[in-house]
């Protein structure tokens, strides 16, 4: 049988044409026994790695002489100028590549996101020298161009023939042959392949239905008429091309010898001073950090650690990496903005010398080459967080350092959920615009893999509808593929030579950014350097909160200041008074923080990682619990064990811990655990953690560990699943916990105010964050046109430690920024408190007037809302000729609004209100219906039935948590915990999901400072409400 | 058809009785143009995708005016969901109108969903306003449609007490003010925005902005509101476009004596078309459509139908076309009367005449020429064929009412056989009258599995001993040797 190699090839990084991913494309030419297999994405190189990797994969898995081994891959690029013609080019080794690359930035970066723009004359500008052409003639070929393509690629140069059963493959193939012999080039074979193997017709189609943006019956003509487009047997290749042709590609493959390993990796270099190596200059700075960490001299045990981590840096060369990010923090320090590291390398002793992270080693316990290990090769991963607000500063700082043409962001796959999976799919069907919607909505709350069939029911479509077969198998199909490249949230590459010679760098949606065409896993696939400069709000608030106090208490207080291990702040959180605080003021974690009373710092890590749907679904939760309270005996199965598992009881809780039992009790390779990791994170997208566990369960079985371990290990890792949350990460977060608790409990005021001002952020509205300040003594004064600044502001109070809150005018809906602007420069130069002095002094318009009317910010100058309204509509437009315009009118007859309208207008500007809650003026009615207080629940015994209301904040329904539904209602005396079990929600669907206010019939359940209303009836009452606008914050 | 302004009644001076407007509302004429499907859980929805009115199932089930589409079928599993249709709409209002004019020539439409009639003159000739109402819900009925009234001196107040579902008449504009007052403020016909601004300032009931200083309301809420308070209040004159029935033509002949001859009856319907074509011209209209009965003995009929491409008024020409379909017919018995009906009267676009050459150009005549065969024919009997974008040789191509595009330049057959037929073999070859030789092929064509006909086929060209081009295909579907008889070349 003839050798054959396929030189055309696009995976499904040609979004929405290419129908097979590149793993895919690669396990199907090996078990053809293609010789070779070119990756050629349209203008792209992006699924290139995916592939190689795959390459990788299967050469470690063949057993020698196997077949699957002998498969190369070969990186290029499929083009079209904008004139029509249609090339492959092929990069033989790295000069061309680089050159590839290069050329595939350049057109990249002439067009807007997502597409791309190349004419001849840019071509003949970048010629990738060394590169391969292949030239795939329209049908009514123009021979000049393949005349101007071999002059591009002179030597290099073939014309393609695709005989794909058109009908007239001899004729085209005569007629190919002709054009070569008059251009004298050499033709090879080749197959437009779209598709690993023919049953991807079906999804090919709909692909093209999506990016056409039309259903498939319009189509006609735009799909293709077969499925020829898939990696063809020999056997049949053989039967339709003659044997010079394929010989031809074999011939080319030959010439192709560059491979993706050649990408070395340099580290900048300009970190480093003259005359000093990378690691002398890091041991320096260690040293100095040390001096400043421990000024009495570090701990022994300290000591040894640094040393042995300096060892093995040095052993893997990873200096320049550490010198990198120390030089970003230093920079973020010098510019006072904070920042905190965490993942793998950060919580080392060496990140902690270099103030990379705060976490000390001296109080944790981790080992940190268990996040560099000698075997995996790959750099060491440190995330750092930055103030959110400041971000920005600090990534055009890495630019500026390093120039655009050395720093670039990394990209982000967007892939089909199962939302934008249906609705793609049922538009490409057919479907009507609403019932696609419908599907995609109801997806949103009952998720999964598949499109369950109840939910079609309520849609009123049926399940053996053929279109809905189709749906549910082309979803299915679809989910995992990806759509388009986006943004990184802040994984940066940075390089010593020109990164438009290692990877393609093309626009991003937001102007002056730019993404390389490789993910953040391609770039640790490839050893490539990446940090990731990320944004968090709590790090903004905490700097804000400092702030303040330091205005207040004429002290400068930076983050160090803050006591640690303050026994008051355990106590708040022990009862659970965790509004606001990062990481640990979700409901879920509210009812964990009284069961598991965290006392000490160690026990904040565990409380952060614990309440995750990973855990959860391992079932680990209970264990821990039940042993912590001394209720069950903590054993181990082995001493190993034991090591590894003491600090948590014995119960795995960490993405670490499990992979380190995979190592000791189950006999992984650290490479192999890292590998499990990995696949942990994918399985739910693509599965394969099938061999894991076999291999797991073996293992253990072998080292005598008993089934039922062995098991639950197993369960406990596909629990994991993408959702296990790493120790590493975890300790940062504790400490950020730690520190917003301790401002919350000393600072109220400050807190509170810190957080309104960095939002959007955390799990709470305003209005909740002003409660909970309000229920801690903090005085919230109103919004006021005469003392409001942009943002919250403290205003000091005579008799009182804490200052008082005055809410900011970036409260009142639909004031414009400009108007807020103008009215303070307004006000700073003095106005004499007059509507109309007002309007004309800060020019603002009717529209922002009225929404300062709308937010009772006016009541100082004009009166009641309704007056308010009524001067503002009536202030006439000032002209030049008369500034001061003023009509002489009759008192309207106005009436003043009652409590109950002023409460609902606050919260339809602002989403909160300084007057009464709204629950507490319905409490009579509410009170003769029954209805209880939230406050009194606590007062019924264990198991007796009570209603509540109050006005829904939480809807939550997580996928961890099989089908139940949690509310959490909010009186004017608290919040209120709701159970919906399915058996409940299925028949009461609407009061679940519609009420803003609802009543909850149920049992009162309560168990170690934790009540849970477990609900039986539930009723709408948001008629009662009148118009209050309050939304509820529907989260996952 | 054009509409007449009512004569603008001076409002405040004259001494003559007041008008009153008795304003009816369908609240559910959206819902109602639709016919009734299974699902008594029914939404009609606007372009925007927003619930514009329900069915009282729907309801119950906690589907509201305004709310999105998705929300509501999320509601009710049942749900029957209605593209608003605004036209179909006011032919219902129409309609109704229409139906009204037997009480009152005063009546004028309020679209979407009202219809306003003066009946003040009525009140004598049908005893009373009690003798309207009953009257008026024997000519409604028919109908189907819900309805909700409100008599008052001005139209607005009218529709806006019918709006606001009170079913009251009040007489004389002084009471107006008092009884207004207790409405609520959204159930005045303003605009979203400036309705909600009105909120803000405190008015809540009409009696509000009663009380509100009229400078002060225009200068801030506009002249617009101002000048539409007071024709509530009929302050200020409102005069309305009268609604006008659709023209209709309807005319007899009987014969002298009753006959079958063609010549007799055609020599009758002339007269009829003459007529019909006086009483177009007369309205400046043509037709494209008349029907036409020859009545025979003992009350049965001949119904024959006359129509043309283009609205035309060319008695000559209908006639001929009569006469045409005529012939086709064989009548029952002899004929003792025609009549002659016409409802599709529209304005009348003469053709473009050329000023040098006399053309009655070759497009009319094949225009005629089409006639001709249709009115011998009967019905739309002629079809074109259109080329359609599809894989699929059975697909590529359907019967239209116009000449369609020209298709594609590929290899395909001039004839295709309506279904394919099955090939046999003969000594393991090929046989259709003869030995066949693939001459080109294969062609795969891999299509269609979205509508229920996947194909999956690979054409060839063939040819038989005499000399036949066929079109065949393999059907990849079946078995291997499946092989097919799908057209032959010319």
């Amino acid at each position: 049988m003839s050798a054959y190699a396929e030189l055309h090839c696009v995976s499904s990084f040609t979004f929405l044409r290419g129908a097979s991913q590149p793993q895919e494309l690669v396990t199907q030419a090996a078990e053809l026994g293609y010789t070779a297999l070119a990756i050629t994405d349209e203008c792209s190189v992006a699924g290139v790695v995916q592939a190689h990797l795959a390459v990788r994969a299967l050469k470690g898995a063949a057993s020698p002489g196997a077949r699957g081994f002998s498969l190369k891959l070969i990186v290029g690029s499929e083009f079209r100028l904008e004139d029509g013609l249609k090339f492959v080019l092929l990069s033989t080794d790295r000069a061309s590549y680089g050159g590839l690359v290069h050329l595939i930035t350049a057109a990249r970066r002439t067009a807007e996101k997502g597409g791309y723009h190349l004419t001849r004359k840019q071509l003949e500008c970048d010629v990738p020298k060394g590169c391969i052409a292949l030239w795939i003639p329209a049908e009514a070929a123009d021979p000049r161009d393949g005349e101007w393509l071999s002059r591009c690629f002179p030597g290099h140069t073939w014309i393609a023939v695709e005989l794909l059963l058109n009908g007239d493959d001899r004729q085209q193939l005569c007629r190919l042959q002709e054009l070569g012999r008059q251009l004298c080039l050499p033709l090879c074979a080749s197959g437009d392949v779209h598709m690993h193997e023919r049953g991807r017709r079906v999804l090919q189609d709909t692909l093209t239905a999506i990016r056409m943006r039309k259903p498939l019956h319009e189509l006609g003509g735009a799909l293709y008429p077969n499925g020829e487009r898939h990696l063809r047997p020999r056997e049949r290749l053989a039967h339709l091309y003659p044997q010079a042709l394929l010989a031809a590609t074999v011939a080319i493959a030959k010439r192709c010898r560059f491979s993706l390993d050649e990408l070395r990796y340099e580290y900048p270099r300009e970190l480093v001073p003259n005359g000093r190596t990378p690691h002398s200059w890091l041991c320096r700075l260690i040293v100095a950090g040390m001096r400043r960490r421990w000024p009495q001299g570090a701990p022994t045990r300290v000591r040894r650690l640094i040393e042995h981590e300096l060892k093995l840096v040095q052993e893997l060369r990873y200096e320049p990496y550490f010198l990198t990010v120390h030089d970003i923090v230093a920079f973020a320090r010098s510019q006072g903005i904070l920042c905190q590291g965490r993942g793998s390398a950060a919580n080392s002793a060496i990140c902690y010398c270099l103030g990379i992270t705060e976490v000390d080693p001296a109080r944790m316990n981790l080992l940190f080459e268990r996040f560099i290990s000698r075997e995996r090769n790959e750099p060491p991963d440190i995330d750092v967080d930055f103030e959110h607000e400041r971000r920005e500063e600090v990534i055009q700082y890495i630019y500026r350092k390093y120039g655009r043409d050395r720093a670039a962001l990394a990209s982000t796959v967007v892939t089909y959920r199962p939302r934008s999976a249906v609705r793609d799919v049922g538009k490409a069907l057919g479907m009507s615009l609403h019932q696609v919607d419908g599907l995609a909505k109801s997806i949103q709350w009952w998720d999964g893999r598949d499109v369950a069939c109840d939910h079609l029911g309520q849609m009123g479509l049926q399940t053996d509808n053929p279109i809905i077969k189709r749906l549910r198998y082309l979803v299915k199909e679809l989910i995992g593929f990806p759509r388009h490249l986006s943004q990184h949230v802040g994984g940066f590459v940075i390089t010593a030579g020109p990164l438009s010679r290692l990877v393609p760098i093309e626009n991003a949606a937001m102007p002056e950014r730019t993404v390389i065409q490789w993910e953040k896993d391609d770039l640790e696939a490839l050893g490539l350097l990446k940090v990731d400069i990320l944004g968090l709000g709590m790090l903004t608030a905490i700097h804000k909160a400092l702030d303040y106090i330091s205005d207040h208490t004429g002290r400068q207080w930076v983050m160090a200041d803050i006591p640690g291990e303050d026994s008051a702040v355990y106590r708040m959180l022990q009862r659970a008074d965790t509004v606001g605080v990062f990481q640990i003021e979700s409901r879920a974690q509210m009812s964990m923080l009284p069961r598991l009373k965290p006392r000490c710092y160690y026990d904040l890590v565990i409380e952060i990682a614990i309440v995750r749907p990973g855990p959860i679904q391992g079932q680990m939760v209970h264990p821990y619990l039940r042993r912590r309270s001394g209720k069950e005996p903590v054993a181990y199965p082995s001493a190993e064990v034991k090591r590894v598992l003491e600090r948590t009881l014995g119960v795995p809780i960490f993405q670490e811990q499990v992979m380190q039992l995979s190592i000791i009790a189950g006999g992984f390779t650290p490479g192999e655990a890292d590998q499990l990791r990995r696949s942990m994170a994918a399985w739910r997208r693509r599965g394969g953690l099938q061999k894991f566990q076999c291999k797991l369960m073996q293992g253990m079985r072998d080292r005598g560990y008993d089934e039922r371990f062995a098991g639950q290990i197993c369960q406990q890792i596909e629990g994991f699943g993408e959702y296990g949350f790493p120790e590493s990460h975890s300790a940062s977060f504790a400490l950020l916990a730690y520190v917003s608790s301790w401002l919350k409990h000393y600072y109220p005021a400050a807190f509170t105010c810190a957080l309104l001002n960095s939002r959007p952020m955390g799990f709470y509205a305003p209005a909740q964050l002003i409660q909970d300040a309000r229920r801690h003594g903090v005085e919230v004064r109103p919004v006021d046109v005469r003392y409001s600044g942009e943002e919250c502001t403290l205003e000091p109070l005579a008799d009182s430690a804490q200052p008082a809150l005055r809410l900011g005018l970036c409260m009142v809906k639909g004031l414009s920024r400009a108007g807020i602007t103008r009215l303070l420069v307004a006000r700073k130069r003095g106005w004499t408190a007059d509507l109309q002095d007002l309007k004309a002094r800060a020019g603002l318009g009717t529209r922002d007037l009225g929404s300062l009317a709308a937010a009772g910010a006016l009541e100082g100058l004009a009166g009641h809302r309704h007056r308010a309204f009524w001067e503002v509509n009536g202030v006439p437009a000032s002209t030049p000729l008369l500034p001061q315009l003023r009509f002489a009118e009759g008192e309207p007859l106005l009436r003043r609004p009652r409590e109950g309208e002023d409460v609902v207008a606050d919260y339809a500007s602002m989403g909160l209100s300084l007057g009464r809650h709204p629950l507490a003026l319905l409490r009579p009615q509410l009170s003769a219906g029954g209805i209880r207080q939230a406050a009194e629940l606590w007062r019924l015994a264990n198991g007796s039935t009570a209603t509540a209301a109050g006005l829904v904040i939480c809807r939550q329904r997580p996928g961890s948590a099989s089908g139940v539904v949690f509310l959490t209602l909010e009186d004017e005396t608290g919040h209120v915990n709701v159970v919906v079990w399915p058996s409940a929600s299925e028949a009461q669907r609407r009061p679940l999901l519609q009420s803003r206010l609802l009543a909850v019939t149920g049992a009162v359940q309560r168990e170690d400072g934790v009540l849970h209303l477990i609900a039986g009836r539930l009723r709408d009452l948001t008629g009662w409400l009148g118009q209050l606008r309050t939304q509820s914050r529907d989260f996952q | 058809m054009g509409r007449a302004p009512a004569d603008s009644r001076d409002t405040s001076t004259d001494r003559q009785p007041q008008p009153l407007w008795l304003c009816i509302r369908f609240p559910r004429l959206a819902l109602d143009i639709h016919p009734p499907g299974q699902s008594p859980v029914r939404a009609v929805i606007n372009a925007d995708n927003s619930v514009h009115s329900v069915s009282d199932a729907a309801r119950a089930a906690g589907i509201e005016t305004g709310m999105p589409a998705g929300a509501a079928a999320a509601l009710s599993r049942a749900l029957q969901i209605l593209p608003r249709d605004v036209r179909r709409e006011l032919k219902a209002l129409e309609q109704a109108a229409c139906r009204c004019c037997q009480v009152t020539p005063t009546v004028s439409l309020a679209p979407p969903d009202a219809v306003a009639l003066d009946v003040r003159s009525s009140l004598k000739l049908f005893g009373g306003f009690a003798g309207i109402q009953s009257i008026l819900q024997a000519i409604l009925a028919p109908l189907g449609h819900d309805y909700h009234w409100a008599a008052a001196p001005t139209p607005e107040a009218g529709l806006l007490l019918a709006r606001c579902r009170r079913e009251i008449k009040i007489e004389g504009r002084e009471r107006l003010r008092s009884a207004l007052g207790g409405l609520p403020l959204y159930s005045l016909d303003l605009d979203a925005n400036l309705l909600m601004r009105l909120h803000k300032t405190g008015i809540r009931q009409l009696r509000d902005l009663w009380r509100l200083p009229r400078a002060g309301l225009a200068r801030r809420f506009g002249l617009e509101l101002v000048a539409y308070l007071d024709r509530i209040r009929g302050k200020r004159p409102d005069p309305r476009a009268l609604y006008l029935p659709p023209l209709q033509f309807r005319s007899q002949w009987e014969l002298p004596a009753a006959s079958a001859e063609h010549a007799r009856i055609s020599d009758a319907a002339d007269k009829l078309f003459r007529k019909l074509v006086r009483f177009l011209r007369r309205h400046d209209a043509g037709t494209a459509a008349v029907g036409v009965r020859l009545f025979h003995l003992r009350s049965s009929f001949t119904p024959i139908h006359v129509g043309t491409r283009e609205h035309a008024r060319d008695a000559a020409h209908l006639l001929h076309l009569f006469d045409q379909a005529l012939q086709c017919r064989t009548l029952p018995g002899p004929v003792t009367g025609l009549e002659m009906r016409c409802a599709d009267i529209q304005a009348f676009t003469p053709p473009c005449q050329d000023l040098f050459r006399n053309t009655a150009s070759e497009a009319q005549n094949w225009q005629h020429t089409l006639e001709e065969l249709e009115a011998r024919l009967g019905g739309k009997t002629i079809r074109h064929i259109e080329s359609v974008d599809d894989h699929r040789p059975e697909n590529a191509w359907r019967y239209g009412l116009s000449a369609g595009r020209k298709a594609k330049p590929r290899q395909r057959p001039l004839w295709l056989l309506p279904q394919p037929q099955r090939l046999s073999h003969r000594d393991r070859r090929l046989w259709y009258r003869g030995y066949l030789t693939l001459r080109s092929g294969p062609e795969r064509i891999e299509c269609g599995w979205w509508d229920g006909q996947d194909c999956r086929r690979d054409y060839y060209i063939a040819s038989n001993p005499q000399r036949a081009r066929l079109w065949i295909f393999q059907d990849l579907k079946q078995r291997s040797d499946t092989w097919y008889l799908h057209g032959l070349f010319g």
